[in-house]
């Protein structure tokens, strides 16, 4: 009969994936936009202006504060997509 | 004296036969006792380790005992290793990742700072021509846009 018939049964195999998971966080893509670089003062030579000392170095303070953010988040989104953002002096 | 002592069991000789075969017996019935007990010890002992794995020691359908256990834990065994191996490999490049990470953070972080203190400087000095009349031109306009590392409108 054939239900009788010898036959080798194969075991079951263990079938399991290994437990190794690469977690990969990335940021919402509005975080991973480069630093907004408007155009700055005009540098026409016709422009003079008079402007008290006080302005001028807070102009000076602002400029300096700009730069500084800027540069941080384009290297921040540079560290989490490598080669996004091309940093001071691009658009 | 030996001689006569033959000669005496030579006429026992059947009972001696007997009690020969007998003290044989119990010796083998004592090994056998302790031969079963042994082989449950170690069935036992099989079923055990086999639950362990999850698997059955006994027999099943045509597969001889042991066989689908030792199946299960040969898997196991294999699956141990091959998550050491891919956790290895994953943290090996987690940490080459970071490193190249690190290094291009480190060059770009130079660079800003190089820059803006390069730029820092030129807005001193037009800073300090504008200082006494405190009407600015171009040069300061150009120093502003160096301090904030913009490009001048038009």
């Amino acid at each position: 009969m054939l239900a009788c018939a010898p036959h080798t049964e194969a075991p079951p195999a263990v079938v399991s994936t290994p437990i190794v998971v690469k977690v990969k966080d990335t940021p919402p893509a509005e975080l991973l936009a480069c630093a907004e670089r408007p155009e700055g003062l005009p540098e026409d030579p016709a422009l003079i202006a008079q402007i008290p000392t006080a302005i001028r170095a807070g102009i000076i303070r602002l400029a300096r504060a700009f730069a500084g953010n800027a540069d941080r988040a384009d290297r921040l989104v540079n560290w989490n997509a490598p080669g996004t953002c091309a940093g001071r002096g691009s658009k | 004296m030996i001689k006569s002592l033959f000669a005496k069991l030579r006429g026992d000789m059947a009972f001696i036969v007997l009690v020969i075969v007998a003290a044989v017996g119990a010796w083998q019935y004592v090994e056998a006792g302790q031969a079963r007990a042994d082989r449950d010890d170690l069935q036992h002992r099989a079923e055990l380790i086999c639950a362990r794995s999850g698997a059955d020691f006994a027999a099943k359908g045509k597969m001889a005992r042991g066989v689908a256990c030792a199946s299960t834990i040969a898997g196991l065994a294999k699956f141990k290793a091959n998550s050491d191996e891919l956790a290895a490999t994953t943290l090996a490049q987690a940490l080459a990742d970071h490193d190249a990470r690190q290094n291009n953070d480190t060059r770009a972080a130079r660079a800003a700072a190089e820059a803006a203190s390069s730029a820092a400087q030129r807005m001193e000095m037009a800073d300090a021509n504008a200082e006494r009349t405190n009407l600015v031109d171009r040069d300061w306009f150009r120093a502003v846009n160096g301090v904030a590392g913009l490009r001048p409108a038009h």
